[in-house]
């Protein structure tokens, strides 16, 4: 494992900081004794008083500093190379757990809806009524049982489906236009048969080579068929040691082992060894824990660490496993170790991800195991890790498979081109996920170009986006425009995105006046929306005050919305009004700590105390304590700046 | 930072540089309601304060996160710092000035007053300035802040500190000009971004001196720029922008004038860079070089640009005597004077041509036959001059492009 990102702080400004040429720019080049701040800061650091009659241009000692003292709290112990193995028995010592695990009753967190869970994608069995046809057999004998017994599986029967979809519908009518809860629609909207829903979330189009494979293990006698060992995915965990919670660390460090016993933070430990423990941990921020615990859970498949580059069988399952750790890697900004473990996985163009490679275990049933998240999740990985050009090969394969599978579906195929018989309900389902998923994958495309800064691509993607949504409610239409505005803004455009804010604006005007029946010109109050715009433009203008007064205005609509407060302090500080400045943030923070302990502004207002005063640590042990008792291990704690 | 102080001041100066402040936005990572996390990504995804309701899966953000380094400054921006004295001790600091001065390479400029009201600042009390100045050389610069007051003891207590940053160039600007035969000058200006980012080039314009009228020539016949829809300009590329300039009327009449008037006039140019963060440069007076006349000046007045081929069209010249004599001149018509010319006059050589007074100018209506198709190129043009027995020789005078009847 390279540490080339040591600290977590590093990625958090990597991510957001202006371009930091060579150092010689930097004030804290100049000789300082004390120098070796960690944190770069745009607060500046002196010259040695120097006596007033030497020249000032001659004393031009530039002294690299040395960037960063690795702070030893930051480091953690996933950069443990995966150079010797642990030898884990995929069914030895394991078993045991496993078998408590899977023979729980399922009791989901309150937040998620049975129907939504994991299981009913095994528990669907393609061939008819009998659900144990479907049985993992990678799993222990045991387990098997309780899948059957999952209460999961009634609700995937057809007749709920039927009342599901009349209900959610009619309720949730936005559902079908928003990106993240396109899949809800998708599952919710009819009650076709479970299988057909399975199609068409799985399907996918392998390359020829692997399509051939495929072929060749359907044609041959069961069994006899042994691909190449090449041709498998045989992925396995790097990290050796379990990550451990950083804010306890800090704590530890800071504060002494007294505050630290107070911290009560779920691990691996306290919840069930399986995907219900592994949402509760996820649920309660504790990514750390359940990357710990995704690595323990996939040991048990034979793909824990050490395991890479040997061969292991796939399950829907332990493909889930993978995307969970994967994308939590990610969420914690772990961008290398993410891109280490995924290794094995890009291109997802493997036979054994494909579930014909299973005959026994998924008989008939077509498609990729791979979540379609999954496949965007690796495709993008590289922009986080300094390669967006390898990020944009990847998600422009990916749309263009995406745009091949709506082609096909155009000429009344089935997703992967086979010719099929699909029934009009059935064909347009299809085409809405798949149009949402090429959707999704543009966005991806544009987050891609942010940040690299290729804002004509940005711009460029996201425009075909706002055309392809014609259709859609204004309301999602007009969040584009104003996308369209802000992206003008970062790449400096202040009178193009003056343009988009002004059509955002109308739209917003014309689908009010719609409502209310009266002429568009008569309603033209401004929304939240429309404020922090305004507000935006003017702080891009350097206009302060008008952008004070605009985002006064949003907090006037919603107090509690702490990006407004956030903004509104921003512009308290670049009027020279520094403690009000600090006082909208810490309100903000206590008034909403779950929300408000965020990366962002915990990162804003650690600058302003290090401003404020030369005894800044104390605040900052505050802002520690807060995250400590109110967050899971997931925080960085990296944006408190501590010294 | 603190340490740097010397531990006996009671007042601590803290300055920030104030660029503006960058749009936050989460790491998104999304799942189906299907897959292992359930709604759990989104819906962290949605609750996180950096994402924007309705479009989560764009990293267009709107959360203003300060900025956390120096940066880069460039000549033509503006220098904004927040300065900040505040008073960490537990006594009362009194008769408190705080005095900020820009030393450059050339000069010093104060950016702040020099005594603070109130002159008094009591414990954790402190004055807050945010100072601007627009940085008008490249270079070394150094903020220099010098605080004093008295302490309760009646102590009279200074000290100063220095903050050293390089400023820039932004822009690499090359022009280069055309002397028209219409009178017109063409200038070619290729700006370059030799900063470390994007730039949105805002304004470039050419501030014509009172000799000319301008025009700019970087918009298609409907209005559009034609550098494309998005006006973004990667770090290193540059932009090519053309104006014409038109001579004033008073200077067309007389050559003499015309050739003196090098003054062509100043590039103005507004960049933006993150959330609009400004820079303006103006070059200095572009000049020309002046076009020489000789004698004898020949302006081509009319030529067709397409003809087709062994169909005789005719050119329109205009002759003027740009020197003090009075001219008796012969006109001479010369074919095959370029390799291979495909153009051959059709008229009468030789034939003597009016009287032309200093000053004066007389039209000529000149006939050729294209013989070869393609582009040709009309040459040939000669003048005797009767006085001094000269010759002079008109070459290249202008294109034209010959095509077969269809």
């Amino acid at each position: 494992m390279n540490s080339n990102q040591p600290p977590s702080l590093n990625q958090y400004f990597n991510q957001d900081t202006a371009p930091a040429v060579s150092g010689a720019t930097f004030f804290d080049q100049i000789s300082s004794p004390t120098s070796g701040t960690p944190i770069d800061s745009a607060m500046m650091k002196s010259v040695r008083e120097t006596d007033p009659a030497q020249d000032l241009f001659s004393s031009n000692v530039v002294k690299p500093t040395q960037q960063n003292p690795v702070n030893t709290v930051f480091s953690n112990a996933s950069q443990a190379a995966a150079t010797h193995f642990h030898e884990i028995s995929s069914t030895g010592k394991g078993e045991p757990a496993v078998c408590r695990i899977f023979s729980e009753p399922e009791s989901p967190p309150s937040n998620i809806s049975s129907g939504k869970n994991f299981f009913d994608l095994i528990s669907s069995p393609p061939l008819g009524p009998t659900p144990g046809i479907a049985i993992d057999l990678s799993l222990p004998p045991s387990s098997s049982s309780s899948l059957l017994t999952s209460p999961d599986f009634t609700s995937t029967a057809t007749e709920d489906g039927f009342i599901s979809t009349n209900s959610s519908v009619a309720a949730t009518p936005t559902a079908t236009h928003d990106i993240l809860a396109s899949d809800d629609s998708f599952s919710k909207s009819a009650g076709f048969r479970p299988n057909e829903a399975d199609r068409r979330r799985d399907a996918w189009i392998p390359s020829e080579k692997t399509r051939q494979a495929l072929i060749a293990m359907a044609t041959s006698a069961p069994g006899s068929y042994i691909p190449d060992k090449d041709m498998l995915t045989m992925p396995g965990v790097c990290i050796q040691e379990d990550m451990t919670d950083l804010v306890t660390d800090m704590v530890q460090q800071y504060l002494g082992s007294e505050e630290a016993s107070k911290r009560k933070v779920l691990t691996m430990q306290d919840v069930t060894q399986d995907e219900r423990g592994l949402r509760e941990l996820i649920q309660a921020g504790c990514f750390r824990a359940a990357v710990n615990l995704t690595g323990r859970l996939l040991t048990i498949y034979g793909q824990g660490v050490g395991r890479s580059g040997k061969p292991s069988k796939h399950t829907l399952h332990s493909i889930q496993l993978w995307f969970t750790r994967i994308a939590l890697l990610v969420k914690l900004k772990q961008f290398s170790l993410a891109e280490t473990e995924a290794e094995r996985f890009w291109d997802f163009d493997r036979p054994d991800l494909y579930f014909p490679f299973y005959p026994d275990l998924y008989g008939g049933r077509m498609g990729t195991l791979i979540p379609f998240n999954f496949r965007l999740l690796l495709a993008e990985l590289p922009s986080h890790t300094g390669k967006p050009r390898e990020a944009l090969n990847r998600l422009h394969s990916v749309l263009a498979t995406v745009r091949k599978i709506l082609k096909n579906l155009e000429s009344g195929l089935s997703e992967d081109g086979s010719p099929a018989e699909l029934n009009a309900a059935d064909s347009t389902e299809s085409k809405r996920l798949w149009s949402n998923r090429e959707i999704r994958t543009l966005h991806s495309i544009v987050n891609c170009s942010v940040s690299c800064k290729n804002y004509s691509l940005a711009l460029e993607v996201l425009e075909q986006v706002l055309q392809k949504s014609n259709e859609l409610p204004p309301l999602h239409r007009r969040a584009l425009l104003s996308a369209l505005g802000r992206l003008h803004l970062q790449l400096g455009d202040v009178v193009g995105a003056e343009q988009y804010f002004l059509s955002a604006g109308n739209l917003h005007k014309q689908s009010t006046a719609a409502i209310d029946g009266k002429s568009a010109l008569s309603s033209n109050t401004p929304d939240l929306r429309e404020f922090i715009d305004r507000g935006l433009l003017a702080v891009s203008q350097n206009a302060f005050h008008e952008a004070l007064e605009s985002f006064q205005k949003a907090a006037d609509m919603d107090p509690a919305n702490i990006m407004v407060l956030n903004n509104m302090a921003v512009c308290h500080l670049y009027l020279g009004r520094l403690r009000e400045a600090l006082a909208i943030m810490e309100n903000a923070l206590t008034s909403n700590p779950t929300q408000g302990l965020h990366e962002a502004l915990l990162l804003n207002m650690s600058t302003l105390i290090e401003f404020e005063s030369s005894h800044c640590n104390q605040k900052k042990l505050g802002l520690l304590k807060m995250l400590a008792r109110y967050k899971g291990d997931g925080v960085s704690v990296g944006c408190l700046k501590l010294q | 930072m603190e340490a740097r102080e010397r531990p006996e001041h009671l007042l601590a100066l803290k300055v920030m540089r104030l660029t503006r402040p960058t749009l936050s936005c989460p790491v998104i990572v999304t799942s189906d309601s299907k897959d292992l996390p359930g709604n759990l990504l989104n819906s962290d995804l949605k609750n996180d304060v950096t994402s924007v309701s309705g479009v989560e899966t764009l990293t267009a953000g709107q959360f203003l996160q300060l900025p956390q380094s120096f940066g880069t400054i460039y000549l033509g921006e503006t220098f904004s710092s927040y300065i900040c004295v505040h008073n960490d001790s537990k006594e009362i600091a009194k008769d408190v000035t705080v005095k900020i001065d820009l030393q450059t390479n050339s000069q010093r400029i104060a950016l702040s007053g020099h005594s603070v009201d109130p002159s008094e600042l009591k414990p954790d009390e402190s004055i807050d300035h945010v100072i601007h100045h627009e940085v008008k050389e490249v270079g070394t610069h150094i903020l220099v802040c010098e605080i004093t007051y008295t302490t309760p003891d009646q102590k009279s207590m200074s000290y100063r500190k220095f903050y050293r940053f390089q400023v820039l160039k932004p822009l690499d600007v090359k022009t280069k000009f055309y002397n028209a035969e219409s009178d017109e000058v063409y200038l070619e200006a290729q700006v370059q971004n030799i900063t470390v980012g994007p730039i949105c080039l805002e304004k470039v314009a050419l501030e014509s001196s009172h000799l000319f009228t301008v025009s700019a020539l970087n918009t298609s016949a409907n209005g559009e720029s034609v550098f494309g829809k998005v006006n973004v300009l990667q770090s290193q590329s540059s932009r090519q922008f053309l104006y014409c300039l038109a001579p004033q009327p008073s200077l067309t009449v007389d050559c003499r004038l015309l050739s003196g008037a090098t003054n062509i006039g100043k590039l103005d140019m507004v960049w933006r860079s993150n959330l609009g963060e400004r820079g303006r440069l103006q070059t200095s007076q572009l000049q020309r070089m002046a076009p020489d006349y000789r004698d004898i000046r020949l302006s081509v007045q009319e030529v067709p640009n397409i003809v087709i081929l062994e169909e005789a069209f005719s050119f329109a010249c205009k002759i003027i005597n740009t020197c003090d004599r009075v001219l008796d001149m012969t006109l001479w018509l010369e074919d095959g004077t370029t390799s291979n010319s495909g153009l051959m006059w059709s008229g009468v050589s030789g034939r003597p041509l009016s009287r032309l007074e200093p000053g004066a100018s007389t039209l000529l209506n000149l006939c050729l036959i294209p013989l070869a198709a393609g582009l040709q190129i009309i040459s040939g043009v000669r003048l005797t001059d009767a006085a001094l027995k000269r010759t002079y020789d008109f070459d290249d005078l202008a294109q034209v492009f010959v095509m077969q009847k269809s």
